[in-house]
């Protein structure tokens, strides 16, 4: 029988709802699996007493008044750029070390909604952008886990909880998901509220989802999606019913495949082990059909670099006049570059990444899904780097919603994953796709040091 | 004069007698960024220059790579004018 912290979150909610898991055993648990790795540097903050008392507090509301909702019980990881209250939200950071937030993003009080616990803050890189952090990758130390995400991406990995909060601003989320080996879901930006989520650029930042399967990023999206006035890039869209729409639809799904640039770009290995994936999702059923990229792709990259530096500078403005000196060296540049771009070429930049968005649209239309390598190689052997953002920028500057599955392992025993793109809005067909692959493929990876 | 890198890596060169005299003229122009025509080398050089005005020589020197970043996606925004039409998409 599977230890508790081997659930995935839809497993752990049902045994806690139906009274086979009490909330208080999984957390404990999940605290046990976290203290017996701290070698993987994962986590900032875990307050072992509050966790264990607020899964009390669940398991006496689930006997007194039944399930609060799809995730009574369980207990999420929060990458530390999300408010909590009373909780301290340091980004990894000395600017925030001492920062404790008088009231919860409203993903955290959305989770805290839908029954769940917060497990504890994971680790980021400072301020969520380009220094690497000190968190070690399972499959290999002496590999990036990648970043921004990585404690959010290792600590799933690792079985220490089935489900965490990262966030995407070039490639944060889907690339340490594929470093990993697990499922990350980036959802179209405006789909989830960044209201008390610790910005890089507001126009770019969207809350990522970390999980082990298609079906509880599903969940997890459940719970967060919808409209928040706080943020106002928050979509007023109507939020489907994720999980019904994905289990009504388990059609083989229509796939564009997108060699150009994406298997350009790749090693070797990772564009012949893509095209596998392809072949074999085709004989499984699906249609795949060649897909071409838009002439703006061209300068997709360029102007979410820019935007996210001048954006990441203007937020920054006021800590910086006095305290540069306590910036990593790649934010602290990042910051410094973006103080110097002309107000104009900004404005160009976010008109120039508007006509790419509706070239994207255009791009996927035809299809269910877009296929492609989810990162251009495995996780580098390199600790002075978090990786390539590459293959995740495009969807990130576009707002599109992506998902990375992982696909298997390459020839140094590392996981490679693939991406899948949708339309905007359209997470339960992307969803869908993205679960009918995962069948297919039957891939689910797992570190052998912490399996 | 002659010429010199202010990166040893970067391989983009420019010529002392800007940095000498020329460039605290434009240091103070907001506008040269935008001089339509303008090379990615002498957008190069006018960051340098701003940045050693902001934050000194150490602080230019150090941003050096990424400056040169910079100057290439501002010189690639400048050559691809968005439709007339198409308004900012901040919030998409």
């Amino acid at each position: 029988m599977a230890e508790p912290y081997q659930l995935n979150v839809a497993e752990a909610a049902q045994q806690v709802s139906q009274g086979r898991l009490s909330s208080v055993a999984l957390a404990q648990s999940m605290l046990d699996r976290i203290e017996s790795a701290p070698e993987l540097k994962a986590w900032v903050t875990v307050d072992r007493e509050d966790v264990l008392s607020v899964a009390r507090q669940r398991d006496q509301e689930l006997q007194a008044n039944g399930s609060k909702g799809p995730i009574h019980g369980v207990p999420v990881a929060l990458k530390d750029i999300f408010y909590t209250a009373g909780m301290k939200t340091t980004a990894c950071s000395r600017i925030y070390a001492d920062f404790v937030p008088t009231y919860d993003a409203t993903c955290v009080a959305r989770i805290k909604e839908a029954g769940g616990i917060v497990l504890g803050k994971a680790v980021t890189t400072e301020f969520a952008t380009g220094d690497p952090s000190p968190t070690v990758n399972p499959w290999d130390a002496a590999h990036t886990p990648g970043g921004s995400s990585s404690g959010s991406s290792v600590a799933v990995a690792t079985q220490m909880c089935g489900a965490a909060l990262g966030s995407q601003t070039g490639g944060s989320t889907c690339r340490p998901a594929a470093y990993n080996g697990i499922v990350g879901l980036k959802a179209t930006y405006g789909r989830i509220s960044r209201y008390g989520v610790v910005p890089v650029s507001w126009s770019l930042d969207t809350v990522g989802i970390l999980v082990r399967t298609v079906e509880d990023a599903a969940i997890m999206l459940q719970v967060m999606a919808g409209h928040d006035p706080n943020d106002p890039g928050s979509a007023m869209e109507p939020v489907p019913d994720y999980l019904r729409e994905m289990e009504s639809s388990d059609k083989p799904p229509r796939i564009g495949l997108a060699r150009e640039f994406f298997f350009d770009r790749s090693t070797p290995e990772v564009a012949s082990h893509t095209q596998e994936v392809a072949d074999r999702l085709k004989q499984a059923g699906a249609s795949v059909e060649e897909v071409g990229i838009p002439g703006s792709f061209a300068t997709a990259h360029t102007c979410q670099r820019l935007v996210s530096n001048v954006e990441c500078a203007a937020f920054h403005e006021e800590f910086f006049r006095d305290r540069a000196d306590e910036y990593g060296p790649r934010i602290r540049s990042s910051i410094e570059t973006g103080m110097l771009v002309p107000g104009v070429r900004y404005l160009q930049a976010q008109r120039l990444r508007r006509q790419f968005r509706r070239d994207m649209v255009e791009m996927v239309k035809g299809f269910d899904v877009v296929l492609m390598p989810a990162t251009p190689a495995p996780a580098p052997r390199d600790l002075n780097t978090t990786g390539d953002p590459l293959f995740q920028v495009p969807w990130t500057s576009s707002g599109l919603p992506t998902i990375v599955i992982p696909s298997g392992l390459s020839e140094s025993g590392l996981p490679l994953g693939v991406q899948l793109a949708g339309l905007p809005f359209q997470e339960e067909k992307l969803l869908a796709a993205a679960r009918w692959c995962e069948a297919a493929l039957g891939v689910s990876l797992s570190p052998p040091q912490y399996h | 004069m002659a010429a010199r890198s202010i990166d040893p890596f970067s391989g983009v060169h420019y010529n002392s007698a800007y940095l000498a005299g020329t460039s605290s003229s434009l240091a103070g122009d907001r506008m040269v960024l935008m001089r339509p025509g303008i090379s990615q080398e002498e957008i190069l050089l006018e960051l340098t220059e701003r940045a050693r005005a902001l934050w000194g020589e150490e602080r230019a020197n150090v941003i050096a790579t990424s400056l040169e970043s910079a100057a290439r996606q501002l010189w690639e925004i400048g050559q691809n004018p968005p439709d007339r039409t198409v308004e900012p998409g901040f919030y998409q």
